[in-house]
């Protein structure tokens, strides 16, 4: 097996999921029937277990404003560094503020931000990377370089670079989202366009008199569709990664609004005298969103691998 | 004769395009910082009068014409010269050489746990893929990828610091009452010990582990899915089934394999190390480990600009250094590598 380049690797979560099962077990002679359903039986049940979990935080996204109890950013200052109870569920942080509902409000601020983010990269890297697949030349060349250098930057020493030249507001954070992202689409997609170019009905194709454009769109793209995908949904644990990252370092999204990094750091000084419960929430909302994704994003692979 | 042209063909070229791509980071660098984005400004604030601003815009020199700017900033990067902090007041150069070996070290650190781990899990999975120790280890590895860093390590405080009480508290890198080794590499595990000065080490050892094994937890999974995937690869190959055929023991039989799948293994740590480089900044911010990605937050925070393009450019060039010396290495030790390439 050759390694070659490995895309960005350690930037983040997608080169390890990329690498992840695309070398299953060795088939073993046994009973057809028996594995058949047993391996179904997994697959299924973790499938729709991490679907379940994107669901549910889609549903907490949603109607955020009817489940939580309390307004997310007023401070009760009768109430601060309460541990975990009843009428707080995941206690409440130095300014009273609730952080059961911060966390369930929070998942609207990261989710919002990484979707638009990642549909930014994708709608800028998937054209970009097919018409440099299949036309070639000067453009495919400069935009490769282009991706490599942007790969080769440290992401979070390059965002508080953009932060400090262009402001710390949220729509530079959603552009660094889709910067970072969209060289990974941009790549995935030049890789499915490039060796179909000299498909025969492809040359069918162009025979028949279709331009370049109409030919990717119609013939060329749809088979992108599956890496694509499951691209997608790793590209947006990547996302919230970054998202709650840079915030955490205060970046992007301001305080006090209810942000998954922000609430962690809010509670990270306060870790070693054991108030916990400030970071801890919000900490496995990012772990286990990122999770979610991340098995879709496999699950999704490997349906498309076999 | 003509392996010894292809190699300095192979050289050259490997040469050009990391130099190619440390002049685009240069670029790109430059590009974002003087033309989409307006740092003084920022670094005056809203209420600053006309004249404020253009005696800062002159004193930057960002009055001049932008093919002079770019020219002056090419020109100083050249000679090494990074600018200065406008917060110390000390050439940037100077302040990076001083971080630098506190990221080194924790890099490091980091990467050694996590070879300690990855390498020999990955390789007792693949003997048994799908068996008991590979699922466990995928677990990990889902585990390890998904958890952000700074949680990691905020959670490794709150185990070992607060419940456990065997660590010290995330602040920096020894003992208040510990005095610093005298500076021979900056890595304080290291002077401590040319210095035979025990305590300091053991301080040193304390505060340095926790951020390390984050890094280990967090950073090296891919290392052991590479492993794994290299190895399996490799027990599959013929060359396994052939000194299987000659009825070799099977402890021989995977120590063939191991030594095959060592190449790829070995770029992935050569990069994953240039990669910590500039990646620690999270987890260097959690332990308020004085190095380089800290240096950037903080000088963020005071609106001092030139530190953070100057860690940057370093984290960038020493990424792409690494990668290059990877490469080259790789292809020296493994003639598969060379096939590929000519």
């Amino acid at each position: 097996m050759s390694v070659g380049r490995l895309e960005g690797a350690g930037q983040g979560p997608e080169i390890a999921l990329h690498t992840a099962d695309d070398l299953g077990p060795e088939p073993r002679p046994q009973g057809p029937r028996r594995g058949l359903r047993a391996r179904a039986g997994r697959a299924g049940f973790f499938l729709t277990g991490w679907w379940a979990l994107l669901l549910l935080f889609g549903l907490v996204a949603i109607f955020a404003p009817l489940i939580a109890p309390f307004d997310p950013v007023r401070a009760d200052l009768t109430a601060r560094l309460l541990p975990p109870s009843g009428t707080h569920l995941f206690g409440t942080d130095q300014n009273g503020m609730d952080v059961f509902s911060r966390v369930l409000w929070a998942t609207r601020t990261d989710f919002t931000i990484a979707f638009v983010g990642v549909a930014i990269s994708l709608a800028v890297g998937v054209p970009l990377g097919a018409a440099s697949g299949y036309l070639g030349g000067w453009l495919d060349e400069g935009l490769n370089r282009f991706a490599e250098i942007i790969q080769s930057i440290p992401l979070f020493l390059f965002a508080l670079m953009v932060f400090a030249a262009m402001g710390n507001n949220r729509t530079v954070l959603i552009g660094i989202v889709g910067f970072v992202n969209a060289p990974i689409f941009f790549k995935l997609t030049r890789a499915v366009v490039l060796p179909m170019k000299s498909l025969d009905y492809i040359a069918a194709a162009t025979c028949a008199g279709l331009r370049a454009p109409a030919i990717i769109v119609r013939h060329v793209l749809p088979n992108a569709l599956g890496p694509v995908a499951s691209q997608l949904s790793i590209s947006c644990a990547y996302a919230l990664q970054i998202v709650a990252g840079l915030s955490f370092l205060g970046l992007g999204v301001p305080v006090p609004e209810p942000e998954w990094g922000s609430m962690i750091q809010q509670g990270a000084g306060r870790i070693v005298d054991g108030d916990w419960w400030i970071s801890v929430f919000p900490g496995f909302a990012v772990l286990l969103a990122v999770m979610a994704f991340g098995g879709i994003g496999r699950q999704l692979a490997r349906a498309y691998d076999h | 004769m003509r392996s010894s042209s292809f190699w300095l063909v192979y050289l050259g070229r490997r040469v050009a395009a990391a130099l190619l791509a440390l002049f685009g980071v240069a670029l790109l660098v430059f590009v974002v910082t003087r033309l989409l984005g307006d740092p003084v400004n920022l670094i005056l604030g809203a209420r600053a009068t006309p004249e404020q601003i253009a005696a800062l815009r002159r004193e930057l020199g960002y009055d001049k014409p932008i093919v002079e700017q770019f020219l002056t900033y090419i020109g100083n990067l050249l000679q090494g010269d990074l600018g200065v902090s406008r917060y110390t007041q000390l050439p940037v150069t100077e302040e990076l050489a001083n971080r630098l070996p506190a990221t080194l070290e924790l890099a490091l650190a980091g990467l050694f746990l996590g070879l300690l781990w990855t390498v020999p899990l990955g390789v007792i999975a693949a003997t048994r893929p799908g068996g008991w120790v590979d699922r466990v280890s995928q677990a990990i590895v889902e585990f390890g990828v998904a958890i952000p860093s700074f949680f990691c390590g905020l959670l490794l405080v709150l185990l070992f610091t607060y419940l456990l009480g065997i660590t010290p508290p995330p602040v920096g890198r020894l003992d208040i009452g510990t005095a610093a080794p005298a500076r021979v590499t900056g890595l304080l595990t290291v002077d401590s010990l040319l210095a035979g000065d025990l305590r300091a080490f053991g301080s040193s050892l304390k505060y340095l582990a926790l951020p390390a094994i984050t890094l280990a937890l967090t950073s090296c999974p891919p290392i052991l899915q590479l492993t794994r995937n290299t190895m399996i690869g490799a027990l599959r190959s013929n060359y396994v089934r052939g000194a299987r055929s000659f009825g070799l023991p099977e402890r021989t039989v995977r120590w063939y394999a191991l030594k095959n799948s060592l190449v790829p293994v070995f770029t992935m740590t050569a990069m994953t190390f240039g990669f910590l480089i500039g990646g620690t900044v999270l987890v260097e911010t959690v332990f308020s480990w004085p190095g380089i990605g800290l240096y950037a937050v903080q000088s963020m925070q005071r609106f001092d600009y030139e530190p953070v393009l100057g860690v940057v450019l370093l984290a960038s060039a020493i990424y792409i250094l690494v990668y290059l010396i990877a490469d080259l290495v790789s292809m020296a030790i493994d003639p598969r590598v060379r096939e590929g390439a000519s």
